[in-house]
């Protein structure tokens, strides 16, 4: 047996290899997208309600249409699912008028099923990272933080199959009343009094009364808790609590404050409504698959190869269908910047979102026009940490801005056309929203010196050797190296440079585990906000340790502000004191940098670094020349 | 019978110490799943926290994983929040089983090709050639291989695409390039192994017999000198999944290897779990499988001791 086994090996052998062989080369053939494009790392989701990045976003913001969304020229918002709004006076009233439109599926969308989508995103337990981007709607965080006190009006979802068994993962039913009394899950501890709870989240740790009648955390399952009545979660009413309101094509929007931004809000991604009808009955993350999807945006999803790539194809009951000219999309999972630019350069792909720095250089210099440039909306700096000595100390760190040359440093790392920032807010900002940044910084070598020596640190004497840490990145690098060499130069200190992983680089950073490290911003809409709130007294992204009661009194001020020039000069102020106190080094502002097939039209730049698919075309002969030549 | 018990008694023990190893080490690098440069608020961070359940305490995370894992069920993604572990592991498997079966073929037959023609006439211009090319062959990592390649057929000469899958075109490269250091490796097991069988006793019968030369190389010898090939396709096998890891990133092949590297700088906590213990479970039922053929192969090879 073993011997005829032994003496058949050799055929078997070459048996297996030819046919794995031809297993190996059949591969699934399908038709080419009529445009390509390299979308960086895979996503996270395709669900808007849990993604943050751009990658993401590309895809989602062709999926789901908003209230609003951008024109790709202006940034301007329009009207998206609705067709036109008006403000109230105070600024604190908006009201939508909805279009007739529908889901890929023949659903139609209502004001209803809009404002059910956003109560997922606020509810807790769907853990949606930009849940914060609706809290200026009213109620609306008290809702996704979920606190509640006694005598507050809520509603308890019980724990248990959902209303209607076509849609087991709709949420469980909801008792809604006023919130009597919470007692200690032991009711001999009597010790619970002194301590009852004044105003936090659902927890397993005592004992609801809603209405009379007792309820208790469903996972806490255990005969201490008696006759009370499991419960999924308790959370402040939304029907009453939330500002949000519907009349079938209607919704009116309460907010809490005026937010002058709250419309480009509406265009950004995340607040695009999420199709209830299929999550309830697929769930979560079921409904994101091929087979389930359903989108309301110019294209829906053709097919997801993990890793590979996504196709889109036109939505043909999209609302706007006529103006959307590409048939279908490949997304190209690609997060290497040099394979990306090798496919571009080879005509595989039609837009490169990701160029690897030392090729930048190289087209900036040559002025190819298929590079794409624009100064964006973010700024690229260098946070201090200002609870650590000696950069606790002011004179310190406006010395070290003083001594740096921003012009050299952009130039030599980026090449020409790069800006040099005075500001922390990006210059860019102006013309979208009249708001001057505050472009106070000054660079003196000589100023530089005499306040290092009044800090008691003459030519740098006696100076600690501290750390510049950036995450491992050519041009993070170079940077470094170059602010390293000025400092040494002008004021004798010698920093250590350190180069991390990217996830170590963020930890060190969010735990102020660090001297001076580099980051970036990258605004979230067009408005001085999103640069100068970060910077508020324990804000999460402070990560500097800064905190200035007359900026955070600024901020807040500003935030109540409805006339624009007033709100503007709040802000300035503002800016003036993190400009003096210099918690962060701006260093420059980030252009945006695109390689664009010639065959590509409607292309626009702009500051966010938006560009919505619907709105490209292409011109599908030169294309068809210009990828058989490559380039 | 009772080899192959104990061998995978032995093999479950690896993958628990694996685990817990993995484990313990992934959670004491620094940064998690959902680090990231813009901080939600402390909110938000809390609830995302207990959603994942990053907020229990260490040890109740590490039996709650050891629970689940010994279930059968590998979790849900974190950084690919629409796919389960194992959907992953679907998707990403046909590309590097497609990538490492042509790696396979191509060290097979250049490397066989290669011995042969070496063999033929020991010493001569032809053999010292494909002798040093092997060298230097072994000598070069796959990815500095990879580099030279992409430049001269993709830029140089336009001949093949520089990354992505799809079609036939896209194995070429990274499949050689994972291939050719195996391909010089079995041309120089084929060729000891034929010059030895020149020398025996059967093939100066068939010599005398008044066969052709290429005729006894091929026929005769070749057949007696596959054996060390055999054995050595073992770890050859055992290399090419674990370089294919490297290879995959470079040329952007959606298989595991690209997963694996991605899910570890992503601090993807179940991926990377079920990718190491993946590998783990695979390496260790090859080198099983490999003692088993030897002992059908070379009647000299016996399990019991």
């Amino acid at each position: 047996m073993l011997a005829r086994l032994r003496s058949m090996v050799p055929a078997l052998l070459v048996v297996l290899v030819v046919a794995a062989g031809m297993w190996a080369v059949s591969f699934p053939n399908e038709p080419p997208a009529d445009f390509v494009f390299i979308n960086g790392t895979e996503p996270r989701s395709l669900d808007p309600q849990r993604v943050t990045g751009q990658p993401e976003g590309r895809l989602v913001g062709s999926l789901f249409e908003g209230l609003l969304r951008w024109d790709p020229r202006t940034l301007e918002p329009r009207g998206g699912l609705a067709k036109n709004w008006t403000v109230s006076a105070d600024g604190l009233i908006y009201t939508f008028y909805l279009r007739p439109a529908c889901w890929s599926d023949g659903e139609p969308i209502d004001a209803f099923g809009v404002i059910a989508a956003w109560r997922r995103m606020l509810d807790p337990a769907t853990a949606a990272e930009y849940a914060y981007q609706i809290w200026s709607v009213k109620g609306a965080k008290n809702y996704s933080v979920g606190l509640i006190a006694k005598g507050d009006f809520v509603e308890v979802e019980l724990d248990g199959p959902p209303v209607d068994p076509q849609l087991p993962f709709a949420r469980g039913r909801v008792v809604r009343g006023v919130l009597e009394n919470i007692d200690s899950l032991d009711s001999r501890d009597n010790s619970s009094l002194s301590r009852e709870p004044t105003r936090e989240g659902f927890s397993d740790q005592w004992i609801y009364t809603v209405n009379g009648q007792r309820y208790a955390a469903a996972s806490h399952a255990s005969t201490r808790t008696g006759d009370a009545i499991a419960a999924r979660c308790i959370l402040p009413d939304f029907q009453t609590t939330v500002g949000l309101h519907a009349q079938s094509d209607t919704l009116t929007v309460e907010l809490q404050r005026p937010t002058p931004y709250f419309p480009q809000l509406l265009a950004f991604y995340p607040l695009a409504p999420v199709p209830m009808h299929v999550i309830d009955r697929y769930g979560s993350p079921g409904w994101t698959s091929q087979k389930h999807m359903v989108s309301s945006g110019p294209y829906r999803l053709g097919f997801r190869r993990l890793r590979d790539r996504i196709r889109l194809v036109r939505n043909d009951l999209y609302w706007d269908r006529e103006s959307v000219k590409i048939g279908s999309i490949d997304a190209l999972a690609i997060e290497s910047s040099s394979t990306a630019f090798a496919l571009f350069t080879t005509g595989a792909v039609d837009w490169n979102t990701s160029i690897p720095p030392f090729a930048a250089r190289t087209l900036i210099k040559r002025e190819s026009p298929e590079l794409r440039t624009s100064p964006e909306l973010t700024i690229g700096f260098y946070r201090i940490n200002t609870t650590r000595a000696p950069l606790s100390d002011k004179r310190v760190r406006q010395a070290l801005s003083l001594a740096l040359d921003r012009t050299d440093i952009v130039q030599t790392v980026f090449g020409p056309g790069e800006v040099p920032s005075k500001s922390f807010v990006p210059s860019g900002i102006e013309s979208f929203t009249g708001y001057i940044p505050a472009a106070t910084i000054q660079e003196n070598a000589d100023l530089a010196r005499q306040l290092l020596a009044e800090a008691g640190f003459p030519k740098g004497k006696g100076f600690p050797r501290i750390t510049l840490s950036f995450n491992a990145d050519e041009g993070h690098q170079m940077v470094a190296e170059l602010v390293q060499a000025q400092w040494k130069e002008q004021l004798g200190i010698d920093f250590e440079l350190v180069s991390m992983e990217w996830g170590a680089f963020l930890h060190s950073q969010s735990t102020l585990d660090f001297w001076i490290a580099r980051s970036g911003w990258i605004g979230d809409y067009v408005d001085p906000n999103t640069f100068l709130d970060l910077f508020v007294t324990g804000g999460a992204n402070n990560q500097t340790g800064f905190s200035s009661d007359s900026y955070d009194a600024l901020i807040a001020a500003a935030a109540d502000e409805t006339d624009r020039n007033r709100r503007n000069n709040l802000f300035r102020d503002a800016e003036m004191i993190l400009m003096q106190e210099l918690p962060v080094l701006p260093l420059f502002v980030r252009t945006s940098k695109n390689l664009v097939a010639p065959w590509v039209r409607n292309f626009h730049n702009n500051p966010l670094d938006i560009h919505p698919l619907s709105a490209l075309d292409i011109d599908s002969q030169a294309r068809d020349i210009g990828r058989r030549g490559g380039r | 019978m009772k080899f192959i018990v104990r061998r995978i008694a032995w093999l479950a023990i690896m993958l628990w110490t694996v685990f817990t190893i993995s484990f313990f080490l992934m959670r004491a690098v620094p940064g998690g799943p959902f680090s990231s440069e813009r901080q939600p608020p402390p909110e938000v961070r809390k609830a995302i926290e207990r959603r994942y359940q990053l907020d229990a305490p260490l040890w109740r995370q590490y039996f709650t994983e050891m629970g689940r894992l010994s279930r059968g069920d590998l979790g849900q993604s974190f950084r690919m929040a629409d796919y389960t572990v194992a959907e992953v592991i679907a998707a990403g498997w046909p590309a590097t089983v497609t990538l490492g079966t042509m790696a396979l073929v191509v060290a097979l037959v250049i490397g066989g090709g290669a011995g042969v023609i070496s063999a033929a006439r020991p010493g001569g211009v032809v053999d010292v050639l494909m002798r040093s090319a092997s060298m230097v062959g072994i000598a070069v990592p796959s990815f500095a291989l990879a580099g030279l390649a992409v430049l001269l057929f993709v830029y140089q000469w336009h001949l093949l695409p520089a990354a992505g899958w799809g079609d036939v075109a896209h194995t070429v490269l990274p499949a050689s390039c994972l291939g050719l250091a195996y391909a010089a490796e079995i041309s120089r097991l084929v060729r000891s192994g034929l010059l030895e069988a020149l020398q025996s006793d059967w093939v100066r019968t068939a010599r005398s017999k008044g066969a052709g030369r290429w005729r006894v190389v091929v026929v005769h010898a070749l057949r007696g000198a596959l054996g060390p090939v055999v054995s050595f396709l073992g770890p050859a096998i055992a290399g090419i999944l674990t370089g294919s890891v490297v290879i995959e990133k470079v040329f952007a092949i959606p298989g595991i290897g690209y997963h694996f590297v991605e899910a570890a700088t992503q601090r993807d906590y179940t991926l990377a779990m079920g990718l190491v213990l993946l590998y783990t479970l695979l390496l260790g039922v090859l080198g099983i499988v490999v003692d088993v053929l030897q002992v059908i192969l070379d009647p000299r090879v016996s399990l019991e001791r």
